[in-house]
């Protein structure tokens, strides 16, 4: 069994997914109080859409990217 | 019915079905060799795949530990999202690779993949040893877990000791019955009432009249500093745990064991792409949990901060008989939580403890062979004797159970490297890599023994991983060079 498919082969994912990760850490998020949004902080519910984000590239490369079958 | 009555007879019956599906697996055995005691035939199919990834990583750490952590730092704890979907995205790195060596080869233990792609006993050795501390330390935890979940759930009606002892009696039971197969099987079982405990406490939290932006508005007025956005340091220890728990809970040999268990590539594949969503769906409701818990609780430090939980359950359950049951069916979904990672690691690690390291003594001292079925009963004799060590040290808990997850993530990511790199970059060397490691866990143990357990807010044990990877890629670069 050889790997026709390989993730790694996509480094523009991991890129992608390095990025998302990067904003989902509120560095770039001002001093002093937040504002609320659906009852979280703001930087907190841009934490969580970019790490749906990274759900979303995951599970697409992981049916997309991958092919193990018999070549 | 009392909740403390309701928590035991909800457990017994639990408990008996558990029963149930050991002896449903022993009868479907096909033979006591080791790939269908630990690997289930590898006949692993994409549901069971799923549920058995899923109950596996999904923990009482998870479960009773993340929500005292909410509770302690506040909103940053959202991080706890992300760093559960890094496993899934480290896994998208290392499995395809590992999954189609295994494939080819028949690996039953993580060593196997060690000794094919490096040849090198030393580094089989050393990277072994480090993740069976690492994992042995995980299971303390599971242990403690149950009986902090018991005692708390129960009312007192089962104290922590007799928690630990009956619950890890029962996991005992099945597994040595019927090996990877009854455990993938009441995965599924503890998956599902997972599921169910969770809706059952986002049904607790919507019908007990608490918002979510309520909360939010009190931490803000209260404790603001829990709500504001995270310091640099903060920041940092952000990054650093996105890094850790990646990478070392990709590793975890009972993960890596059902990498080779998977029936075919595109039930792993299939497994994973569903995996990535479940943070959202187990981290976040209990991470909003802790938040809730912030106003309605107040003065729970160190180990107090674990019965964040089942303090925030005794409460609701006296709220409305609805509300009662969903409080039942959340306490019989935790403890499956923390079950099922319980009896995956048990397994893992008898696996390695007789496979890796027994079967080649004794196939020293006899000059043939061991037969598989024997190895299997020295696996079983294991799962009893690292259970009785365990139990008697969960007996007199002293750190909280995050700390406990902690401790083992900064020995297990030491392995990182090697699989990573070894799976990704066919020149790294087996003496670079035992080099790495050896220096990675010196420094990461060191750090963590001064009192170093993070410097300016990054894990004493993700440096030493940094420095694992760069002595690695120096060493075989330098080998290389010298070679030519």
């Amino acid at each position: 069994m050889r790997l026709r498919r390989d993730p790694l082969r996509h480094p523009w994912l991991f890129v992608a997914i390095a990025a998302l990760y990067g904003c989902s850490i509120p560095w770039w998020f001002g001093e002093g109080a937040p504002s609320i949004v659906l009852g979280l902080p703001s930087w907190a519910v841009v934490s969580l859409l970019c790490t749906f984000a990274v759900s979303c590239l995951v599970s697409f490369a992981a049916l997309r990217f991958w092919d193990d079958e018999e070549s | 019915m009392g909740f403390g009555s309701a928590v035991v007879a909800a457990l017994a019956a639990y408990i008996a079905v558990l029963a149930f599906l050991g002896i449903r697996a022993r009868a479907a055995r096909a033979s006591e060799s080791l790939a269908d005691f630990y690997l289930a035939g590898r006949g692993l199919g994409g549901v069971v795949l799923l549920f058995t990834l899923y109950a596996t990583q999904y923990s009482g750490n998870t479960l009773v530990g993340y929500p005292g952590e909410a509770y302690r730092v506040g909103f940053p704890w959202v991080m706890s999202v992300g760093f559960m979907l890094a496993i899934v995205v480290v896994y998208l790195v290392i499995a395809p690779r590992l999954r189609a060596a295994s494939e080819r080869h028949r690996f039953v233990t993580p060593a196997d993949w060690l000794d094919h792609r490096f040849g090198d006993p030393a580094l089989t050795r050393v990277t072994n040893l480090l993740m069976a501390a690492a994992i042995a330390n995980y299971l303390l935890a599971q242990l403690m877990a149950m009986g902090h979940v018991v005692a708390g759930l129960s009312d007192g009606a089962i104290p922590y000791a007799a928690g630990v002892l009956v619950l890890t009696g029962a996991i005992l039971g099945y597994e040595l019955l019927g090996g990877l197969r009854a455990v993938a099987w009441t995965d599924c079982l503890q998956g599902i009432l997972l599921a169910i405990g969770l809706f059952g406490l986002l049904a607790a939290t919507v019908f007990s009249g608490e918002s979510v932006g309520a909360a939010t508005a009190w931490v803000l007025e209260n404790q603001p500093e829990k709500a504001f956005r995270p310091d640099a340091t903060m920041q940092a220890t952000w990054a650093s745990t996105l890094l850790l728990i990646g990478f070392s809970g990709a590793v975890y040999p009972q993960a890596i064991q059902r990498i080779f268990a998977a029936r075919s590539g595109a039930s792993l594949r299939k497994a994973l792409s569903v995996l990535a969503f479940l943070p959202f769906l187990t981290t976040l409701p209990v991470f909003l949990v802790g938040i809730l818990a912030l106003p309605r609780l107040s003065g729970l430090t160190g180990v107090a901060a674990d019965q964040v939980l089942p303090a925030l359950l005794r409460g609701w359950a006296t709220e409305s008989e609805w509300m009662f049951w969903m409080c039942i069916l959340t306490v019989v979904g935790v403890v499956a939580a923390i079950m099922s990672t319980a009896d995956s690691v048990l397994l893992t690690l008898s696996s390695m403890l007789a496979k890796d390291f027994v079967a080649p003594v004794l196939h020293r001292r006899h000059g043939r062979v061991v037969e598989e079925a024997r190895i299997t009963r020295i696996g079983k004799g294991f799962s009893l004797a690292i259970m009785g060590v365990l139990v008697a040290i969960a007996l007199t808990p002293r750190i909280s159970l995050w700390g406990l997850l902690e401790l083992k993530m900064e020995l297990l990511v030491q392995a990182a490297p090697v699989f990573v790199l070894g799976l990704t970059w066919p020149r790294l060397s087996a003496r670079a890599a035992l080099a790495g490691v050896i220096c990675g866990t010196l420094l990461a143990a060191g750090l963590t023994l001064a009192g170093y357990g993070k410097i300016a807010g990054v894990h004493a044990g993700l440096l030493g991983a940094m420095l694992n990877a760069g002595v690695a890629v120096a060493g075989s670069l330098a080998s290389r060079r010298r070679d030519n």
